[in-house]
């Protein structure tokens, strides 16, 4: 936007010119650039190179030519006597001029900016081979937490930008996805937590996306209104470029398993007390003479991707097109899973005049596949879970196709996964049509409209004889999700003298959404095995359509000074359905100002310290509720003895409910070192939400469990850094070295009046997830152990040991007491690239501190015994700590000395009564991963010149392939409660994470 | 005709603007507005038939979650499945039960739903032209807000005193009182206008309302330790006068659906029903084979009674309380002599004699017996007739029966109460 004004005004003609001309090409693959501007410094002539990158100048010998091109390097060359002049662009790397795509698609110099933004480039994404986008930020973002929920076949993933700002649950607290300046849904239609649903940012082709750039506080967001009061990830697709029609291929074959699993004991095989019974137990006798197994190792298989994509683009001076087909499928690690996903796209730009230019395009997508039932109290890997070590799991069927069970009480998890399961197909369409019209050199006016629909087709599948469905049930859900997006925004940019120029921006938006979930529910099946939705019983047949208009109206006044000093100015008025008329209108503003120090100082030039910006914003966001959150409803009953009735909901919502608001500050810099060798990032955010909208428990007895009301102020702390270095930069070597580091804490400063806590998960005997004031997001309240709390007695804070000489516990779930937070204390990344040649060489670690989960089936593996842990039995332990001689009113603490047994009641109790939570059910999550590793050739070009083929490469990558963390389970990244829930730090239900090596080829021709 | 493209789109734009105003937007499109509900006497029906389907089926429902809690601390049920962690801490009972607890959370939120609602019901149906049609919509939510008044008041040693933000609380005595008045009221208003055949054929048709309300009130006087009341009114009911909860295929016999059917919740304790000593019912009761079967798997003996089929009725009352109500009256009084005679028509009933298959079918009781043996006697033959039917807590209380009997005595307030409502009080010790 700013270089706008920096051209095109009137021109002069000089003495002496002579005519320069010449090619200018992309050091990337040596082909023309067209629409390269080339300038001559100090003075407003400016001409364009045309498709074959070819321009024409007239200039003196004296002028110094300006080549730039968004994304490149611009070079200034004196003219002198040449008359042809041919130039090589390298694409910007740390480079001072570099654009990044802002709010509304609007390209901007990064100089400008007063907030903090991060891009991530194609090659970065397509290096990790990772079908769904969001995986492929894992450790490359800072300030940025990504939790897949799981290895399972299309598992979604959750992102989140800093911390959360809605105290409420089910609040989303994911960032707006955008593409091309256009919104998409990245919703994770999670209707229970049975299945790892895919996220719907997974349907975009990885391969499509030129770039992604995350905006991380409200300031960058705010010109998307209250969508993006999350942040926003807005993706750039590829598009044509003039100049010959370019075909690329890429395809790739991985292997995945599950690496990480929890240790079992195979000491003592199935049985009680010690002796054998067929039960779930695994406290039988002494293992003698028989054959153990492990069922975690029997049950996971190899799983594989394969992924093929195939692009082809180009275009003339007037138009250019970018069609790409992709195709992925996966066969899960656990039997009976797949996901599939095929992707169509389409785009194009038409330039109808100098004034007039068309662009639009359509993607289209299918995915889906089948998704083994997993879950808290009954499926997959529950079952697996209760699996003991002395059946073999793979014999699970009688001759008769039957389940083959030792215990009726559980069920063999292949046979599980083979009978209960989730099918899903997604079609979906994401298009949209834009004009920019050029009134004037300084004035555009630009329009877009956008449409995201999609259907998802899902039938849930549990075949008559299960535990969970001994009669048989299906669901057969249509899930429709339309959402049409109107952006209007004129643009006038102008230069006022030599060194100011004034951007201002004025528009319009109007976001449509509406969506329906169309469930029927069958039970009690007809006929076994008959998998389908005509072959019940008894139906049920819900509906729940959703309907959502937002219209914002923005201004954004970018004032800057010599290049050097930029101030910025937003206001956005949005209009939302979802709150009450006399609330729905809110104004939020937004301001910031940045500062190139080093251009006043003059270091511009500086062999050491060339570049240093200071930034600072201020930004205010609101959001708005969900649908239909207001008001007091009756829901009709089904036809109940023959009548009907209804019933009212337990829910409630305010009247006067209020939008939430982010008023978020925000203090960074940018510093470049040894010629840009080196860059730091550096920010500092604070964010307070305020006004929160959340449903409130309240007491039973005024009839609601539920207020839907507006209180509360949460704060996030964040503090960012990037760095990345460039160590060699040698023709035949280059070493790349990148580094993040963030750090978020969230505070809560206030709760609703009369709330004492609001919980982020249903609540276990055991453990709770709840928020109170004073207390961060994700702290975990448990049972803490009776300790001496005396500070005169020489015992203080030693374990007080019951008259059985176990340790014992308040017995109550106590709120005071905190044990432990879901969200780390922090978490980065390193990663470095290496070319030698024709090789290049990556690799990322990924980090996370602290960050405590509760790994749910471990009480599975304490109970019934077959956990590691429990191998330890049958011995007597003196329990270090005291007991009490005394009484309870006046404790008298010796040492203890009374042995305790361990044994099957032991374990069975310490979940619930024995053992507190404080150091059982916890485990520290900390781990340091090997996010990627890649090795790629690049075939020598002398090799290839006689074939159609420009250029190809070979690469073999590596995902997840090491982890060390201090817990013992499976992968604890995998969430238990899916992409869609804020529940973090529950783990271990569903499918593992997988470690996955892909083998791939890529080919331009 | 450039120019023309901009105006095309400002006239787009103008044209969503214009289209996207309409006022009550925000509200629900899938629900009914609270106060058209309210409003109609359709509305009100459909509140009224709402809330026998609150109380009687589901896994949340007051009826389900009555027979569960109570099952388990009065030795009446045996845990299924340990993972079932609420189920397990009433098993276990004592500390372990906490204010977690979702059986006892389900049996508190949903009691005060059903009052909330009954009382709406109440309040709007005077407001209805038609006395007759408003006179049934009283009488029939009264009985469940009767229902939840005595559940409330069975479990806890206080109750709220009404419905409303940060309301007080009264004691359980009063809890019955309150039942009983409730009820007193739904009888004057039938009494003064009949129920419309209209309203009856809108709501369950196997709901006998005025005979349930006096067999609540005989109930709930009895457990108020009003005898000579509990007496009086168990004398107005009509023996023949039966109500049920009825389910069909799509609102299942909770006891079936969730327990019986899953063998995972819970199954009788044993064959004597959990009574031990003198209370073991006798070797020829034939209650016991009515509330019991043998099955196939561990633990072998499954339930029967009135959940052993999903589309099974359920008793609002048994015809064989009212008669033990009239007994245990007596012998209060003491009238030792018409109590055996009460007694008696209760231990000599015949399965095939009892509209519900209910009956002993033992020799009679002869001999004499002091007012302390009686009152053991009846208490003994309440636990077997009225098994399962979440009353047993009561009685073991009324009788005198030792804390040691049974895990729990009352229950602690679910924390949702505690953390949101000042006047909830303490927890009880046991």
């Amino acid at each position: 936007m700013l270089l706008w004004g920096t051209f095109m005004l009137a021109t002069q003609a000089l003495a002496q010119q002579i005519s320069v001309s010449g090619k200018v090409t992309s050091s990337d693959d040596l082909m023309p650039i067209p629409g390269v501007s080339v300038k001559i410094k100090g003075s407003s002539t400016v001409v364009q190179t045309n498709t074959n990158g070819i321009y024409s100048i007239k200039a003196t010998s004296s002028d110094v030519l300006v080549f730039s091109y968004i994304g490149m390097v611009a070079q200034e060359i004196v003219v002198g006597s040449n008359s042809n002049l041919n130039v090589v662009l390298k694409p910007t790397a740390n480079n001072l001029n570099e654009v990044v795509v802002t709010a509304l698609g609007v390209k901007q110099q990064k100089r400008a900016l007063g907030y903090a933004t991060q891009e991530i480039k194609a090659a970065d994404i397509a290096n990790t081979n990772q079908s769904n986008v969001i995986n492929a930020l894992k450790g490359k973002a800072s300030g940025v937490q990504i939790t897949s929920a799981g290895g399972a076949a299309g598992s979604g993933s959750r992102i989140q930008i800093r911390g959360i700002n809605s105290l409420n649950p089910s609040a989303n607290n994911q960032p707006l996805f955008v593409v091309d300046g256009i919104p998409i849904s990245n919703n994770t239609d999670q209707l229970n937590d049975n299945f790892q649903n895919t996220n719907r940012a997974a349907d975009i082709n990885p391969d499509d996306i030129e770039t992604m750039t995350i905006l991380k506080g409200p300031a960058a967001s705010v010109l998307y209104g209250l969508r993006a009061a999350n942040g926003a990830v807005i993706i750039t697709t590829k598009s044509g470029k003039g100049g010959k029609p370019a075909f690329s291929f890429k395809s790739s074959y991985s292997f995945d398993d599950v690496a990480t699993k929890p240790a079992i004991q195979t000491a003592y095989g199935n049985g009680n007390n010690g002796a054998y019974v067929p039960t779930v137990n695994t406290w039988g006798p002494k293992i003698e003479g028989i054959p153990t197994y492990n069922p975690y190792d029997l049950f996971f298989k190899t799983g594989h991707q394969a992924q093929n994509s195939f692009t082809f683009s180009g275009g003339n001076e007037s138009a250019t097109y970018f069609t790409s087909i992709a195709n992925s499928t996966q066969d899960g690690v656990v039997p009976n899973s797949d996901y599939g996903k095929t992707s169509i796209k389409l785009a194009g730009t038409l330039k109808a005049s100098d004034k007039l230019k068309f662009e639009g395009s359509a993607n289209y997508i299918n995915s889906g596949g089948k998704n083994p039932r997993t879950g808290v109290s009954s499926g997959t890997i529950y079952y697996l879970m209760r699996s003991t070590n002395t059946v073999d799991p793979r014999d699970y069927l009688n001759p008769d196709g039957s389940e083959k069970t030792y215990n009726a009480s559980i069920q063999n998890p292949f046979y599980f996964t083979e009978n209960a399961y989730l099918r899903d197909n997604v079609n979906r369409l994401i298009g949209n049509l834009g004009v920019e019209y050029k009134a004037t050199d300084w004035l555009t006016f630009n329009y877009k409209a956008g449409l995201d629909h999609y259907t998802d087709f899902r039938q849930v599948y549990n075949e008559v004889g299960l535990l969970i469905s001994p009669l048989g049930s299906m669901t057969e859900q249509r899930i429709s999700y339309n959402e049409i997006n109107s952006n209007f925004f004129a643009r006038a940019s102008k230069q006022f003298g030599d060194k100011w120029n004034v951007n201002f921006l004025v528009g319009h938006s109007f976001t449509h959404i509406n969506g329906t979930n169309l469930s029927l529910n069958g039970t009690q099946a007809v006929v076994p095995n008959v998998e389908s939705i005509n072959n019940y019983n008894v139906y049920n047949p819900t509906t729940f359509p959703t309907k959502k208009n937002i219209i914002g109206v923005f201004g954004d006044l970018t004032v800057s000074y010599d290049n050097t000093v930029f101030m910025n100015v937003t206001g956005r008025n949005d209009w939302s359905s979802t709150l009450p008329p006399k609330n729905r209108s809110f104004f939020y503003p937004s301001t910031s100002l940045s500062y190139v120090f080093t251009e006043t100082l003059g270091l511009k030039d500086n062999p050491i310290f060339n570049y240093g910006k200071l930034r600072a914003s201020y930004a205010e966001v609101g959001k708005d509720a969900d649908p239909y959150q207001i008001g007091e409803y009756y829901s009709t009953l089904q036809a109940f003895s023959g009548v009907s009735g209804v019933r009212r909901d337990i829910k409630v919502g305010s009247e006067s409910l209020r939008p939430e608001r982010t008023k978020g500050l925000e203090f960074g810099g940018e510093f470049h070192f040894l010629k840009n060798r080196i860059t730091l990032d550096a920010n500092y955010a604070i964010l307070n939400s305020i006004d929160q909208i959340v449903p409130v428990p309240i007491s039973y007895a005024s009839g609601f469990d539920i207020f839907v009301t507006n209180a509360g102020k949460i704060r996030n702390n964040s503090l960012e850094f990037l760095l990345t270095a460039n160590v060699i930069n040698t023709p035949e070597f280059k070493w790349d070295i990148n580094a993040n580091w963030s750090q978020t804490k969230g505070r809560v400063l206030s709760m609703p009046p009369g709330v004492s806590e609001i919980q982020f998960n249903p609540e276990t005997p055991w453990v709770k997830q709840i928020i109170k004031t004073g207390g961060r997001p994700g702290d975990w309240y448990g049972w803490p152990y009776l300790r001496v709390s005396d500070p005169s007695s020489p015992y203080n804070g030693q374990l007080i040991l019951d008259a059985n000489g176990y340790p014992s516990t308040t017995q109550q779930l106590s709120d005071n007491f905190l044990v432990g937070n879901a969200y780390p204390d922090w978490v980065g990344g390193i990663g470095s690239t290496l070319n030698y040649k024709g090789f290049t060489f990556s690799f990322l670690f990924s980090f996370k501190k602290g960050g405590d989960v509760f790994d749910i089936p471990k009480t599975q593996r304490y109970t019934t015994g077959i956990g590691a842990e429990t191998q330890m039995r049958n011995e007597m332990v003196i329990f270090k700590g005291v007991k009490n001689t005394g009484t309870a009113a006046n404790p008298v603490y010796v040492p203890n000395d009374k042995a305790a047994l361990i044994d099957q009641s032991f374990y069975n109790n310490s979940f619930a009564y024995r053992l507190s939570t404080e150091n059982n059910g916890f485990q520290d999550a900390s781990w340091v991963r090997l996010q990627n590793v890649s090795l790629a050739y690049e075939l020598p070009k002398k090799w290839l010149n006689k074939t159609f083929i420009k250029s190809a490469s070979l690469s073999v990558t590596g995902n997840n392939l090491w982890l060390s963390t201090p817990f013992n389970g499976f992968d604890p990244e995998a969430s238990a409660y899916g992409a869609g829930s804020n529940s973090v730090g529950y783990v271990g239900t569903g499918i593992p994470s997988t470690r996955s090596v892909y083998v791939g080829v890529n080919v331009n021709f | 005709m450039k120019k023309l493209y901009i105006y095309k789109i400002t006239l787009v734009a103008s044209l969503i603007l214009a289209s996207t105003s309409c006022k009550k937007e925000y509200k629900d499109p899938n629900a009914a507005l609270a106060t058209d509900v309210l409003n109609s006497s359709r509305g009100l029906t459909g509140i009224a038939v709402g809330l026998q389907k609150l109380y009687s089926s589901s896994r949340t429902g007051v009826y389900f979650n009555s027979v569960e809690a109570n099952g388990f601390v009065t030795n009446e049920l045996l845990l299924s499945n340990a993972g079932n962690i609420p189920e397990l801490q009433l098993f276990t009972g004592g500390n372990s039960v906490d204010g977690t607890n979702t059986v006892l959370g389900n049996i508190w939120s949903v009691s005060n739903k059903i009052i909330f609602d009954a009382d709406n019901v109440i309040t709007n149906a005077a407001n209805l032209a038609d006395k007759n049609y408003a006179a049934g919509l009283i009488a029939y939510t009264s009985v469940f807000k009767a229902l939840a008044i005595g559940n409330l008041s069975q479990y806890w040693e206080k109750i709220p005193a009404g419905i409303g933000h940060n309301v007080g609380f009264v004691t359980r005595l009063e809890g019955f009182n309150k039942a009983i008045s409730v009820i007193d009221n739904a009888l004057a208003v039938i009494a003064a206008s009949q129920p419309s055949v209209s309203f009856k054929a809108s709501v369950p048709k196997n709901l006998n309302v005025k005979n349930t309300l006096l067999a609540l009130k005989a109930r709930y006087a009895l457990f108020a330790g009003n005898y000579p009341l509990a007496l009086a009114t168990a004398d107005l009911v009509d023996p023949a006068g039966y109500s049920t909860f009825d389910f069909d295929t799509n609102t299942f016999n909770p006891i079936y659906d969730i327990a019986t059917s899953t063998n995972n919740v819970f199954q009788p304790s044993n064959i004597a029903l959990g009574q031990t000593g003198a209370f073991v019912p006798d070797a020829a009761d034939q209650r016991v084979s009515f509330y019991t079967q043998p099955i196939a798997l561990a633990p072998f003996l499954g339930i029967k009674g009135f959940g052993s089929a999903l589309t099974q009725s359920i008793p609002v009352f048994l015809p064989g309380e009212i008669t033990l109500i009239k007994a245990e009256a007596y012998a209060r009084q003491p009238d030792l002599t018409n109590a055996l005679i009460e007694l008696n028509k209760v231990v000599t009933k015949t399965p095939s004699s009892d509209h519900f298959g209910v009956g002993a079918a033992l020799p009679q009781l002869t001999g004499t017996y002091t007012q302390a043996q009686l009152l053991d006697l009846i208490y003994k033959h309440r636990c077997i007739e009225l098994y399962m039917s979440g009353l047993k807590i009561e009685d073991m209380r009324r009788f005198g029966r030792p804390n040691s009997e049974r895990k729990r005595n009352f229950f602690p307030y679910p924390f949702t109460e505690r953390d949101n409502n000042p006047n909830t009080p303490s927890d009880p010790a046991f």
